[in-house]
């Protein structure tokens, strides 16, 4: 198998096979298709206090806690917050919308951190609701993630994990 | 270079808090670090790896890289950052200002001045930060191509485009300015005068997937020599993750060379396992496979163990050493093991 790639390389030159390689890039599907595990029977919600937020889409959310986008609606900056590490709701959470470990985000955020594109989301220093609504009230364009059950009626939810959309 | 030091041990000594987003300095300005560290034996007298230069007594200090990094906001969509880095193959009183740059961001573009890394390959722009990839190092064949050459001193334009909620697309020229790089490969040390180096690279982004194109050209001449060449090089990468599985793969392609890994990761509560294939042709002339396991032990510390086989396909090739084979007498097949830490703060 190994072998046949090579003698491709060779045969094809660098230009080439590079832009053969571009179009096979660009004719990628933009939908991802990773399933959710349903974990137990938490429910999440992202949310926020601010009611200019639109609602998101599952895709949108799940660039936004991958840190590989940071606006919505084209020019609106958010700023995410994280619970504490050792809080299950983060596990929970981002096992649900990304499929990932905690350890894994933190590999993720490393990287990304230290190219420059971004720093991992603020944590708070304990998962209870009061300390999130605390902190959305002072970042206006901030958005936070709780079990369901734990938000009150007035913020805006912009999306429920695992449900979506 | 004095000043590279001062910053250096300067910093150093800020080293307190556990905090794993680094350390807030005030509220504009973020200090943050990484570092690896590693024992690593071959069975091959021969030296391996440019920068490196593993051999076959236990080396505790082959892969030692510890680097602090200085993030300012300095106003709205205006920042500058700097990295200095003590790389494998500097002393810790020598280390290198790896990136120090200004950046402007204005609606979908960000513009960057100053020293820059080379955005060749999927892992290069945190190539020195061990805990941000599943290996003890990034695979040789690929990332040594270019003699392991890692910054420019130019500009860079970056457009980021939304092309839908779950596909970001981003298009980025860059033209660096003449400079001398330097390299030690074994006992011989390299001079290259760049003219320059221009390049751009394309990216798609989507939340468990990452497509990387570039293409880069440098024009240089290598001392004494006076003739100037050109180096026109392509490369292409992609990582996808489904699950806990991760893929990565990656292929360079200049004229006098032809490199690629395929890579995949199983991610296991704190253990990632991974296996890593990967082949050199024509300037280097070898196949390699990695097996390693990596561990997790804390959200900002990660240990690696892994074991590589290389093996020539040509007879006193080079392949992955610094210098042919046959100058120590020995054998073109080389087993390599590494015990590895990395941590950020």
């Amino acid at each position: 198998m190994f072998k046949g790639l090579n003698e491709l390389t060779r045969l094809l030159n660098g230009r080439l096979l590079f832009l053969l390689f571009l179009l096979l890039c660009c004719s990628a599907s933009p939908y991802a298709s990773a399933v959710v595990v349903e974990d137990g029977d938490v429910e999440f919600a992202i949310f926020s206090l601010n009611n200019e937020l639109p609602p998101l889409s599952k895709n949108k959310a799940r660039m936004l806690y991958r840190g590989k986008s940071k606006k919505i609606s084209g020019s609106l900056k958010i700023v995410l917050v994280d619970l504490p590490e050792a809080s299950i709701h983060r596990e929970d959470f981002y096992k649900m919308l990304l499929g990932k470990s905690v350890s894994q985000m933190n590999g993720y955020w490393a990287g990304l951190a230290f190219s420059g594109k971004g720093s991992p989301p603020e944590e708070l220093d304990s998962d209870d609701i009061k300390q999130i609504l605390k902190w959305l009230n002072d970042n206006p364009n901030g958005i936070a993630y709780a079990p369901i059950e734990s938000v009150p009626d007035e913020v805006n939810i912009l999306i429920t994990v695992p449900q979506g959309e | 270079m004095l000043l590279n030091r001062l910053l250096l041990v300067t910093l150093s000594l800020l080293i307190l808090a556990p905090a794993e987003a680094g350390i807030e300095l005030t509220e504009n300005i973020q200090l943050s670090g990484f570092g690896s560290t590693a024992i690593s034996k071959t069975d091959n007298r021969t030296p391996l790896f440019i920068s490196r230069e593993i051999v076959d007594e236990a080396c505790y200090d082959c892969d030692t890289i510890f680097g602090l990094q200085l993030d300012i906001d300095i106003a709205d969509n205006f920042g500058a950052s700097g990295q200095v880095v003590k790389r494998t193959q500097d002393h810790w009183s020598d280390p290198e200002l790896e990136w120090a740059y200004l950046s402007y961001e204005y609606d979908d573009f960000e513009v960057r001045a100053g020293r820059l890394r080379l955005p060749l390959f999927l892992v290069s722009e945190y190539y020195y930060v061990g805990q941000a990839y599943p290996w003890a190092r990034p695979p040789q064949e690929v990332y040594d191509s270019i003699l392991g050459f890692t910054s420019y001193d130019g500009v860079s334009l970056a457009w980021n485009y939304e092309l839908s909620d779950g596909l970001q697309l981003t298009v980025s020229p860059y033209y660096g300015f003449e400079r001398v790089n330097k390299v030690d490969l074994g006992v011989v040390a390299l001079e290259f005068d760049t003219d320059y180096m221009a390049g751009i690279y394309v990216d798609l982004v989507g939340f468990n997937y990452r497509i990387h194109s570039g293409f880069m050209q440098a024009k240089y001449q290598q001392r004494p020599s006076p003739i100037v060449e050109k180096l026109d090089v392509y490369t292409l990468g992609g990582e996808y993750s489904y699950d806990s599985w991760q893929w990565m793969a990656e292929i360079e392609i200049d004229r006098i060379q032809t490199n690629w890994y395929a890579s995949i990761i199983y991610a296991f509560d704190a253990f990632s396992p991974y296996f890593t294939y990967a082949e050199s042709h024509q300037s280097r002339k070898s196949k390699a496979g990695a097996l390693g396991l990596r561990y997790d032990a804390t959200s900002t510390i990660s240990l690696n163990l892994e074991y590589q086989m290389i093996f020539s396909t040509e007879e006193g090739n080079r392949g992955q050493f610094v210098t042919s084979p046959l100058v120590y007498g020995e054998s073109s097949d080389v087993d390599l093991v590494t015990l590895s830490v990395n941590f950020v703060f």
